[in-house]
């Protein structure tokens, strides 16, 4: 049961690996991973947020702690463009 | 207690700490190396640690803080304090530490009661960093009791209590370390720029003078930059990032070094002092906090290197220069430090001109 349950949220995780992999690069692999399940995941999972790019956006004061405000709009960016093209597969 | 009468330093740290030529100021009791660190700069760190890995960051922290505090209380106690179980010795081993704190800038800790029994309460004014005061309390305990003790706080505005309690156990074995070789600047920069003059009566740098050390509420406040300081020990704060380090991998440096960055930055803009200082003047203060020893800054079209050594983290260090370089000269620079040893060299470019 333990097994399973570590599995489903690997599997979860995996599908935000695009995420980790974006804040990365400014606080590494590990604390991107561990954010981006607490604060990202969580929030869309949980339907708190819209979208991830709402979720990006209410983490905004956070991220500024470490971040410049031009990297958290390309991260923005990269989030919307991800999402549009998510809906246009969709819609195809 | 009492502080100079020429320049205002207590003189707990005039007797207890000596500033060595080598960027450091050494606790002459314990041994190691201490640091002036920006209480703020401190919290922010902490913050965005426990902002990406919630609360197991703040423990990290907490716990090697109170591991290593406690190897250095209790090298710092008195043989009679460590070895003898009478109350009355112990309790003032635990009023020496208290001064300690005061003069260190740590808060006001005032024991409200303390039994034979082994519980006592104590009452924190103006705590520098609340997780840290309870991390320290814990390890000052676990000296001075010879057991970690149960503890209960309630933080009521800017004060807070502290019940704690010793559980029954038996006393455990103490073991001293052996002291690192510390290092020390071959040549003592003679007429140079970052000379240090000492105060005639006490023997402390003149540059510390301009702190305020206000006794009674246990803070020490640095009017430059408007901000509350605290005396921290440097091997502490090594072991709390080596631990960071094996967590969370190399990146976490370079959150750090984002963060002193932005605390830096912010630090500077509402300052006029901070912003109108020289970069001579700026490098020195770092000297005499014990942040780092700078041997030279050369300039270079489009590129500021800082030759350093024995800096007390680089990547806060490089932080805090570039934060203030950045607010400084209105541009944005990019940052990069490199260690061998304990020699390194900091370099600073303006963003533009980085490339890859």
């Amino acid at each position: 049961m333990g097994r399973d349950f570590l599995k489903r949220g690997r599997r979860k995780l995996e599908e935000w690996n695009w995420a980790v992999g974006l804040f990365g690069g400014y606080c590494g692999e590990k604390l991107a991973e561990s954010m981006v399940r607490r604060h990202i995941a969580a929030a869309v999972s949980e339907e708190r947020a819209l979208s991830c790019r709402d979720a990006v956006c209410a983490l905004r004061e956070d991220l500024l702690m470490f971040m410049e405000e031009e990297e958290i709009d390309d991260i923005l960016a990269a989030v919307e463009d991800r999402e549009s093209r998510e809906k246009n597969e969709m819609a195809d | 207690m009492e502080l100079c009468l020429e320049c205002g330093v207590p003189d707990v740290i005039c007797r207890g700490f000596e500033w060595s030529g080598g960027g450091s100021i050494v606790n002459r009791s314990s041994g190691k190396e201490y640091v002036f660190l920006d209480c703020r700069l401190l919290t922010a760190v902490y913050d965005t640690l426990t902002f990406l890995d919630g609360p197991r960051a703040g423990l990290i922290m907490c716990e090697v803080r109170r591991r290593t505090v406690k190897e250095e209380a209790v090298r710092s106690l008195g043989f009679l304090a460590r070895h003898s179980r009478i109350w009355f010795v112990r309790r003032r081993a635990l009023s020496g530490l208290r001064d300690l704190a005061v003069c260190c800038g740590y808060g006001n800790f005032r024991i409200r009661s303390y039994e034979p029994s082994g519980r006592a309460v104590l009452e924190v004014a103006h705590p520098y960093f609340l997780p840290f005061v309870d991390a320290e309390l814990r390890a000052y305990w676990e000296a001075v009791e010879g057991e970690q003790p149960w503890v209960k706080m309630e933080a009521q505005g800017g004060t807070a209590v502290f019940q704690l309690e010793n559980p029954e156990s038996k006393e455990k074995d103490r073991k001293s370390r052996v002291l690192h070789e510390r290092f020390r600047p071959e040549e003592r920069p003679s007429s140079g720029k970052f000379e240090r003059t000492t105060c005639t009566s006490c023997g402390a740098p003149i540059e510390i003078s301009r702190f305020t050390w206000n006794l009674a509420a246990g803070t020490v406040y640095d009017p430059t930059r408007e901000a509350h300081v605290c005396l921290i020990s440097v091997a502490s704060m090594e072991a709390i990032i080596q631990e960071l380090k094996k967590h969370y991998g190399k990146e976490v440096e370079d959150v750090m070094a984002r963060t002193a960055r932005k605390y830096m930055r912010g630090l500077v803009r509402g300052n006029m002092i901070m912003r109108n200082l020289g970069k001579q003047e700026f490098l020195r203060s770092l000297v005499t906090r014990g942040e780092v020893y700078i041997v030279g800054a050369k300039e270079r079209p489009r590129t500021v290197e800082i030759e350093i050594r024995n800096p007390w983290s680089a990547a806060l260090v490089a932080g805090e220069i570039a934060g203030w370089m950045e607010e400084k000269e209105r541009v944005r620079m990019a940052v990069e430090w490199d260690m061998e040893g304990e020699a390194g060299t900091i370099r600073l470019k303006p963003a533009d001109a980085i490339t890859g």
